[in-house]
C-alpha cells in the first residue's frame, strides 16, 4: 500500500490547487516543495520589514481562480483578501507621454477619445471582438484538456462560438492589434502586454491580443503580497487534510512497469503514491528525473525540441518615500516595432541593455502594510533576459547592470530615485533558476507560441506513465496564475474520469 | 463532422495569416517554420 494517495511535486499555484481539490475529494495528499515557502513565481519574501513579491504582481481573470475555490465550497474573494487595482495600468511611452486606462470601459473610451480620437472606432471594434472571444474562451477554452486532436475538436464543438474567433489563433498579437489600430502611440501602449505571455508581438499567437482588454474584467492584488493566493489554496487543502512539506527536493520519479509509484527525495527518502502530480517544468521532469529507458526516443526528441520560455530579470527597490507614479502598474514602453526588434536583435543574440523597458509595480500603492510606515516598494519587471549572455555571465554583469539600470530609471522615469533607495536587489535569470529550480529561470516553463500550445504542449495526463499528471505552466493552457489554476482543474477532472473508467488504482 | 472542422480550421489558418501585415507575417511564419520538424514528436509528449 502506498504512503499517500497523491504526491504533488511543487507547491506553486497549480500544485496547491490540484492538491487541495483532491484532498477535498477525500484523498490523502502530500505536497513537496523545494523552497522554504509556497507559491513558486507567485510568492512574496520578507526583508527588513519589506514584503517583496518575487514575480507575479497582479492577477487577471479572477473568475477562473474562483471556479477552483467554488469546487471546494468557497470563493476566491472569501479565501484571499484582494484589493482591486484601478487604473489597469499607466503607460509611459518612449516620448514621455503618460496615459492611464481605467478599469471602467466607458472611462477608458473617454481616455482613447482624448488620446487618439481617430482610433475610437477601432477601439470599439476591438472591444466588441475581444469581449465576444473572451466570453467564449472563458466558457470552453480554459477548462478543456487539449491532449490530442479529439480533445481540440470536442473543445470547439462544445464552444462553437470560439470558431468565429478561430483566425485569432493563427495570426500574431501584432497582426490582431493592427487590424483595429493604426496609431503607433496607441499600439505602443498595448504592445508590452505580449510579454505577459512571454513572446514579442510579432510571434505571440493573436488570441493573446485579448490581454489589454481582458484587464478590464478586473485585476487584483493580494493584501500582504501575492503569496496570499497560493496560501489560500494551501489553507483550503490543509483543512481537508492535505500536508505541505517544505524544503523537500524531489530527485527522481519512481516507476514500475509503465506506472508511476512515487518519488525519491534528494536525501534518499522514498515516498510512494498511487498518483503523482508534477507542478515543475515538464522538460526537466521527463528528461532529468526519469530513468533513461522509460520514454520512447520519439518522445525524448519532442521534449528536447521545446525551448524554455523567457526569463525576466527583476529589480526589487525598497524606498524611503512614495515614487512619482500614478498607480499600482506602470508600463515603460517602446514602440511596437522596437518591442519586436528587442527580441530579435538583443534577446536572441544574448544581449541585455541597461536602457530598459518593462513594468514598475508599486505594490505599496495598493497595500501600504507591505512596508514599514512611510516606506515603499517597487518591483521592476525588466525586459526578457537571455539566459546566456553573449561574452559574459549574469554573475559578472550583475553589479554593473544594477547600477546602470537604476541610473536609467532615475533619468527616464523616477527622478531622484538613487537618493531614496533603502535597498535594491537585482534578480537575474540565473538567480531565478537557483531560487526556484526553474531551468534557465523560465517564468512560463516553455514558450507559448502556436507550436508549443494545446496538443503540442506536454499533455496534462502522461501518455507514457500511468498515474502521472501535469499541472502548471508546462501544460495546457500555459503560464499565468489563472491559467495554471485552470490546468489544476483540468488534471483533477482527468483523474476523476480515469478513476471512473477503472484506469487508476 | 471531422472534415468540417479540418476544412474550417484550414480556412481559419489562411484567413489569420492573410490578415497580418507583411513584416509581422514573415516573422510569425519564420518562427513557426523553424519548429515544423518537431511537431509530430511534440504531439506525443
Amino acid at each position: 500500500m502506498a504512503d499517500v494517495d497523491v504526491l504533488v511535486i511543487g507547491a506553486g499555484v497549480g500544485g496547491l490547487c490540484a492538491g487541495a481539490l483532491l484532498a477535498h475529494d477525500g484523498k490523502k495528499v502530500m505536497v513537496l516543495e523545494q523552497a522554504d515557502r509556497v507559491g513558486g513565481c507567485c510568492s512574496t519574501y520578507e526583508k527588513d520589514g519589506f514584503h517583496i513579491d518575487l514575480g507575479a504582481s497582479i492577477i487577471e481573470f479572477p473568475q477562473v481562480i474562483s471556479w477552483a475555490f467554488e469546487r471546494m465550497g468557497t470563493t476566491f474573494f472569501d479565501e484571499v483578501d484582494v484589493i482591486p487595482v484601478d487604473p489597469t495600468y499607466t503607460a509611459i511611452l518612449h516620448d514621455g507621454t503618460r496615459v492611464s486606462f481605467p478599469i471602467d470601459l466607458d472611462e477608458t473610451e473617454k481616455v482613447i477619445r482624448e488620446f487618439a480620437p481617430d482610433q475610437l472606432d477601432g477601439w470599439r471594434r476591438y472591444a466588441k471582438t475581444i469581449d465576444g472571444f473572451l466570453r467564449a474562451a472563458l466558457d470552453g477554452f480554459f477548462l478543456s484538456p487539449a491532449r490530442n486532436t479529439g480533445d481540440v475538436i470536442r473543445l470547439f464543438a462544445k464552444t462553437p462560438a470560439l470558431l468565429k474567433y478561430g483566425s485569432l489563433f493563427f495570426s500574431s498579437y501584432e497582426g490582431v492589434l493592427r487590424r483595429f489600430f493604426s496609431d503607433e502611440r496607441l499600439l505602443e501602449a498595448f504592445s508590452f502586454q505580449s510579454y505577459y505571455a512571454g513572446l514579442p508581438p510579432a510571434i505571440l499567437p493573436g488570441h493573446f491580443a485579448m490581454l489589454p482588454y481582458g484587464e478590464h474584467f478586473g485585476i487584483y492584488y493580494a493584501r500582504g503580497g501575492m503569496i496570499g493566493i497560493p496560501k489560500g489554496f494551501q489553507r483550503c487543502g490543509e483543512q481537508a487534510g492535505m500536508k505541505v512539506q517544505l524544503q523537500s527536493t524531489v530527485d527522481k520519479l519512481l516507476t514500475r512497469e509503465g506506472r508511476v509509484r512515487g518519488v525519491r527525495l534528494q536525501d534518499g527518502t522514498e515516498i510512494t503514491a498511487d498518483l503523482v502530480i508534477s507542478n515543475i517544468n515538464a522538460k526537466k521532469l521527463y528528461l532529468e528525473m526519469l530513468d533513461r529507458d522509460v520514454l520512447p526516443k520519439r518522445v525524448k526528441r519532442g521534449l528536447e525540441s521545446y525551448r524554455y520560455s523567457m526569463a525576466t530579470p527583476m529589480l526589487y527597490l525598497c524606498l524611503d518615500e512614495a515614487p512619482p507614479l500614478e498607480g499600482h502598474h506602470t508600463l515603460m514602453t517602446l514602440p511596437m516595432d522596437e518591442t519586436n526588434a528587442y527580441w530579435f536583435e538583443k534577446y536572441e543574440r544574448g544581449h541585455f541593455p541597461e536602457e530598459q523597458f518593462g513594468i514598475l509595480s508599486w505594490t505599496t500603492h495598493s497595500d501600504p502594510s507591505l512596508a514599514p510606515e512611510g516606506k515603499h516598494i517597487i518591483a521592476v519587471t525588466l525586459a526578457p533576459g537571455p539566459y546566456k549572455l553573449n561574452g559574459t555571465t549574469w554573475d559578472d554583469e550583475k553589479p554593473r547592470l544594477k547600477e546602470n539600470i537604476i541610473k536609467h530609471l532615475e533619468t527616464r522615469y523616477l527622478p531622484g530615485l538613487r537618493d531614496h533607495i533603502i535597498h535594491a536587489d537585482l534578480s537575474t535569470p540565473v538567480d531565478f533558476e537557483r531560487r526556484l529550480l526553474s531551468p534557465e529561470g523560465a517564468i512560463y516553463a516553455l514558450r507559448q507560441d502556436l507550436f508549443n500550445s494545446m496538443v503540442f504542449r506536454p499533455s496534462a495526463e502522461s501518455r507514457h506513465l500511468k498515474g502521472l499528471y501535469l499541472v502548471g505552466a508546462s501544460t495546457h493552457p500555459g503560464g499565468g496564475v489563472p491559467t495554471v489554476t485552470a490546468s489544476a482543474m483540468i488534471a483533477v477532472d482527468l483523474i476523476k474520469k480515469a478513476e471512473q473508467e477503472g484506469r487508476l488504482p | 463532422m471531422n472534415w468540417f472542422f479540418i476544412l474550417g480550421g484550414a480556412v481559419l489558418v489562411l484567413l489569420g495569416i492573410y490578415q497580418m501585415q507583411s513584416l509581422s507575417r514573415k516573422r510569425f511564419l519564420r518562427n513557426l517554420g523553424s519548429q515544423l520538424k518537431y511537431l509530430i514528436a511534440r504531439y506525443f509528449v
